[in-house]
């Protein structure tokens, strides 16, 4: 029997008509839409629109109010907690601010996903490990605790974590939030070599359209709890659309 | 008159729906504990916390329990003549009752206040959904290891308690107050038995577990930050230090049909 990655369907996430109410705020009010398996999609729109609650939707860490959600062929909405767990497994979440344990250090909390994996071997544990954190240019760092590390590094070794099982998808929460134009500029591409090298289908949820062309080649915008626009960076860049362009612009319409 | 009974049954209704939580909880652990990956280097991490950390503390409210207890005892009963009967009443006391429940007491000082703010540090800085998102069940990695590390620590730190309380009883009576050794022991012996330690054990067990979840509830229900953090603490130490003494006048009813106090 053929897996559903085998099947050839080419949308590794398909949502259709998705809510999530939050306490008394609707947050998410039917979001539709499919994404392509080794593609590069940024997800943007104002504070508040749930770019953040939609990856949590997709991770399965938050229960959807209604909708649907397939994540390479597997309907999760209403899965238990431990069985969503081997699907967690296909995906990596980059968190905001990273969410390293700060009781373990760069070494442990990035071969983390590999011991729960079940590897054995310590030594290509930490062999893959080092491999790993070189690729995001933190090799030298492998003894240090979060705590003792900059935003950039922290982030930097999230990203490692969440990639060091090669998973078919990565999830990122706004990467470059908090970082300087350089290092944001970094993580961008580091972002993008990632997903190119490993074929990786990678969403990320940013405020920074000078991001945008750099890590994607479909954008999203969510409006008030619904797909407002959906592209690639080119046609959201030259859209005429008032509200886009007010968007992009980032101008408020305030005067001082 | 809706709105006396809206009132009146709010809090019921929280407590039943808490009561729920505690119970999906346990049956988790046990899911886990039975059928799921036990992570035992973090249980031996535990045992290191719970069982090796908290001895100084048990050791010494074991101790001075035991001493000022023999002492209050020893004022009355030597107006009755009855001072030789000391150590037997302070060995049951320290069995029965003082042992387990000032154990559980301290350790829920001790140890459930640091498990529930650990774990709620964890929890609103999202290294819990971390944790769920690379596959492992949060009850799996934060739960049953100090839940395994506590029924192992238990039995060791009660039984300290009641061997430095009955040493340092014996200290008090025999030494300061020079009643004969002789009758202090034989007092002793013919008063308590067996049972009487496992009737502390049982106790002591049942409060170790209801301190691990209780505290690891409050720390995974934690949420808006470092207020949220501090309010889940507070109420880890509360709610678990309230259960303890409640549930020890149950257990003291039931397990007493179970192992009587010995006849002289």
């Amino acid at each position: 029997m053929p897996s559903p990655s085998d099947q050839k369907d080419p949308s590794f996430i398909r949502v259709r008509d998705l809510h999530k109410r939050i306490g008394g705020q609707h947050i998410l009010r039917g979001v539709t839409l499919d994404i392509q398996r080794g593609s590069g999609v940024a997800i943007i729109g104002g504070s508040g629109t749930g770019k953040s609650v939609f990856l949590k939707l997709v991770m399965g860490l938050i229960p959807a109010t209604s909708g649907s959600i397939v994540v390479d062929g597997t309907e999760i909405t209403g899965l238990s907690e431990r069985k969503l767990a081997p699907h967690r497994r296909k995906i990596g979440l980059l968190f905001q601010d990273g969410a390293l344990f700060d009781s373990l250090d760069v070494e442990e909390n990035v071969g983390f996903p590999l011991v729960v994996a079940g590897w054995k071997d310590r030594k290509k544990l930490k062999e893959k490990v080092r491999e790993t954190l070189e690729s995001v240019d933190l090799g030298e760092h492998l003894h240090k605790l979060p705590s003792d590390l900059s935003g950039g590094m922290r982030k930097r070794a999230a990203l490692a974590r969440a990639i060091i099982t090669e998973p078919q998808c990565v999830l990122y929460d706004e990467p470059t939030s908090g970082l300087d134009p350089v290092v944001a500029d970094s993580i961008d591409h580091l972002i993008r070599r990632t997903q190119r090298q490993h074929c990786i289908t990678s969403i990320v949820v940013t405020h920074d359209m000078k991001s945008v062309p750099v890590i994607a080649d479909q954008v999203i915008y969510l409006r008030e709890g619904v797909v407002y626009f959906s592209g690639t960076p080119a046609e959201l860049m030259s859209s005429q659309d008032p509200v886009i362009r007010q968007f992009v612009e980032g101008r408020s319409g305030e005067s001082s | 008159m809706t709105g006396f009974l809206q009132k009146l049954g709010r809090p019921v209704v929280e407590l039943l729906r808490y009561l729920g939580e505690l119970a999906e909880l346990v049956k988790e652990v046990f899911l886990s504990v039975f059928r799921h990956k036990v992570w035992w280097n973090l249980m031996f991490r535990q045992l290191v916390t719970i069982g090796f950390g908290s001895q100084l503390q048990v050791i010494v409210t074991g101790a001075f329990t035991g001493a000022v207890f023999a002492a209050q005892v020893y004022y009355k009963f030597n107006q009755l003549g009855f001072e030789s009967v000391v150590g037997g009443i302070v060995a049951l006391a320290m069995c029965r009752e003082l042992g387990p429940v000032l154990t559980g007491l301290m350790l829920t000082s001790r140890v459930g206040a640091a498990m529930a703010a650990e774990i709620g540090t964890m929890k609103v800085t999202e290294q819990v959904d971390a944790l769920r998102s690379l596959g492992v069940h949060p009850v799996d990695y934060l739960v049953s290891p100090r839940v395994l590390a506590m029924l192992f620590s238990m039995p060791i730190l009660i039984a300290e308690s009641l061997m430095f309380g009955m040493g340092a009883s014996k200290l008090i009576v025999v030494g300061l107050y020079k009643v004969p050794a002789a009758f202090y022991d034989d007092q002793l012996d013919k008063n308590t038995d067996l049972t009487d330690l496992w009737f502390g054990m049982t106790k002591g067990l049942i409060f170790g577990i209801l301190i691990v979840l209780i505290s690891c509830h409050q720390g995974l229900s934690a949420s808006r930050g470092a207020v949220g953090v501090g309010k889940g603490t507070t109420a880890a130490v509360v709610y678990t230090s309230l259960a303890i003494l409640v549930v020890n006048f149950f257990l003291t009813i039931v397990l007493n049909f179970i192992w009587p106090v010995a006849r002289i």
